[in-house]
């Protein structure tokens, strides 16, 4: 018996594809990818560049700031930021000083990720109280802030690092204003450079090492010189490990970081664009043959 | 059963006696995937587990990261007595609950919002007046030639290809605050076209910020896949 059911095109089926078989195609993909890696060329961003000079243009030994506010739920995205970022300072073997102020769980990942680094070759072992010193979190970031801007060697001396002030340690006792530090660089994944600009302008230097969400909307204060420059996510990371290869080779060729994540990210983008073409064409050619049965 | 002895093994040669961490880690994360299939009791488990630690994390961290050091230590421990005078005004905000006392979690709200009002001045000067110094920007070019020649360039040297960029960025901000001017009725042709130029621009924003995060969330996942395929199941050493 005919029934009169409308018949549906192909067009229509792949509009209508089950989002799981979209999901496994993307974890195939993406799974080829992180199994069989390749290489790709990379250019670095221009504000990666900026961000990367200001710290390696640094004189040997600098003190600079550390403001790690990144946990588990943007891993993916700000450790090897941060990674990069403490491995360039210990080549270099700028003083640094470790700060938190988003959340207080940030304060773990930062050492674990900032002792997996001291542990690699190729550079100087960092010994707490003399080359670099953990400040941990300190609760309602913009008063803390301004306090440092206000008195830097006074707010150190309210916290305790190994049973003494910190801005008696060895390290810290020629720091006595925000100005003595030479740079200060934020790896975040929420909104802590808002307030690092708010109370830190024209002390120091500022830069910012953010998440894809946040990076459009930093650029137009690089533009004004209020950052001197952003690494974008983990392509942010990949940057400064493509420049550190070519400006440390020995001591980074073994370094595994966010290299790992360029290839599968390359595929998955490569995807994204194809689906996205794939369902404007059938969009199109569905509507045009829904006009022709009309 | 076999697949799961072999994982295991293989985790004990790698990890030694930390194996079932990073099992532990990967069922988890497999767990709240399992949401992409479709809504199921292995998925709810583990979100009600994430949950539970998240909250007894926080309590634990907000003692040992927050009140212990910053507060209890110089407190009890060193003799700053009068740091208690702030725990009764902080306690007034529980009287919320009470329909009488009500109105005492104003007086802790009261002095965290003049203190919030207090820092917006200093952040507005810092952070909004550098933008709008830097959009006054000059467009008539005052050197001959598109762009600067070999020989160093005068500072005050404005050639014409920097005039065009900032052109297109006074442009640019005049149409996207046009905008929003709500207060008058957009009647007028030009700023009406302005407007809708504004709205424009406005959306290839979004659309570049839109772009730049999908490309990183997608890093977020990737990074999962990394860890179950690369550090859990190690299908290859690291790069």
């Amino acid at each position: 018996m005919a029934t009169n059911e409308p018949t549906t095109t192909i067009w229509e089926k792949l509009q209508a594809i089950d989002r799981r078989i979209l999901y496994l195609i993307l974890i195939v993909v993406v799974s080829m990818f992180i199994i069989f890696p390749f290489d790709l060329p990379n250019d670095p961003l221009p504000q990666s560049r900026a961000l990367y000079d200001a710290v390696n243009g640094l004189p040997n030994g600098s003190p600079i700031i550390i403001a790690s506010e990144w946990t588990m739920s943007s891993r993916g995205e700000n450790i090897y930021q941060f990674k990069s970022l403490v491995r360039l300072c210990m080549l270099k073997q700028h003083k640094i000083v470790l700060m938190t102020i988003s959340e207080p769980a940030a304060v773990g990942f930062a050492l674990g990720a900032f002792q997996d680094v001291n542990n690699e070759p190729g550079h100087k072992r960092y010994a707490e109280g003399t080359d670099f010193v953990n400040i941990g979190y300190r609760p309602n970031g913009d008063a803390f802030i301004q306090s440092m801007a206000a008195d830097l060697s006074g707010t150190l001396g309210q916290v305790q690092v190994l049973g003494q002030p910190a801005n008696r340690l060895e390290m810290l006792k020629d720091i006595h204003s925000l100005r003595d530090i030479k740079i200060i660089v934020d790896v975040t994944a929420s909104s802590t450079n808002n307030s690092f600009m708010a109370f830190t302008g024209g002390l120091t230097e500022y830069g910012l090492m953010c998440t894809g969400v946040m990076f459009p909307e930093a650029l137009p204060y690089v533009a004004t010189g209020q950052i001197v420059g952003v690494a974008n996510g983990a392509r942010g990371a990949y940057d400064f490990e493509t420049m550190m290869k070519h400006d440390y080779p020995d001591a980074t060729k073994n370094v595994k970081g966010a290299k790992a994540y360029m290839t599968p990210l390359t595929g998955a983008m490569a995807l994204l664009m194809t689906a996205i073409v794939v369902g404007n064409i059938a969009m199109g050619q569905a509507r045009k043959t829904r006009e022709r049965e009309a | 059963m076999i697949v799961a002895q072999l994982i295991a093994a293989r985790q004990a040669e790698y990890f030694g006696t930390l194996w079932w961490f990073y099992s532990v880690a990967a069922v988890a994360t497999i767990g709240l995937y399992s949401i992409l299939y479709r809504e199921n009791k292995f998925y709810r488990l583990v979100e009600h587990i994430y949950l539970g630690l998240s909250a007894g994390v926080v309590i634990a961290l907000t003692w040992t990261q927050e009140m212990r050091g910053i507060w209890w230590v110089p407190f009890y421990d060193m003799g700053y007595y009068w740091w208690i005078i702030p725990v009764p005004i902080a306690m007034l905000g529980y009287t919320v609950f009470s329909k009488n006392t009500g109105w005492m979690s104003r007086v802790p709200i009261g002095i965290l919002l003049g203190l919030w009002a207090g820092q917006r001045f200093k952040e507005f000067a810092n952070r909004w007046l550098p933008q709008v110094q830097k959009t006054m920007l000059p467009v008539i070019p005052n050197s001959p030639g598109l762009y600067p020649g070999p020989k160093a360039a005068p500072v005050d040297a404005l050639y014409a290809s920097t005039a065009i960029n900032n052109l297109l960025l006074v442009l640019t901000t005049l149409a996207v605050l046009s905008y929003f001017f709500f207060s008058f009725e957009q009647k007028s042709r030009l700023v009406k076209g302005s407007s809708t130029t504004g709205r424009w621009l406005l959306m290839v924003a979004f659309g570049a910020i839109f772009g730049s995060t999908i490309m990183n969330r997608f890093i977020l996942m990737i990074d999962r896949m990394y860890f179950l395929l690369i550090e859990w199941l190690h299908v290859r050493p690291p790069m």
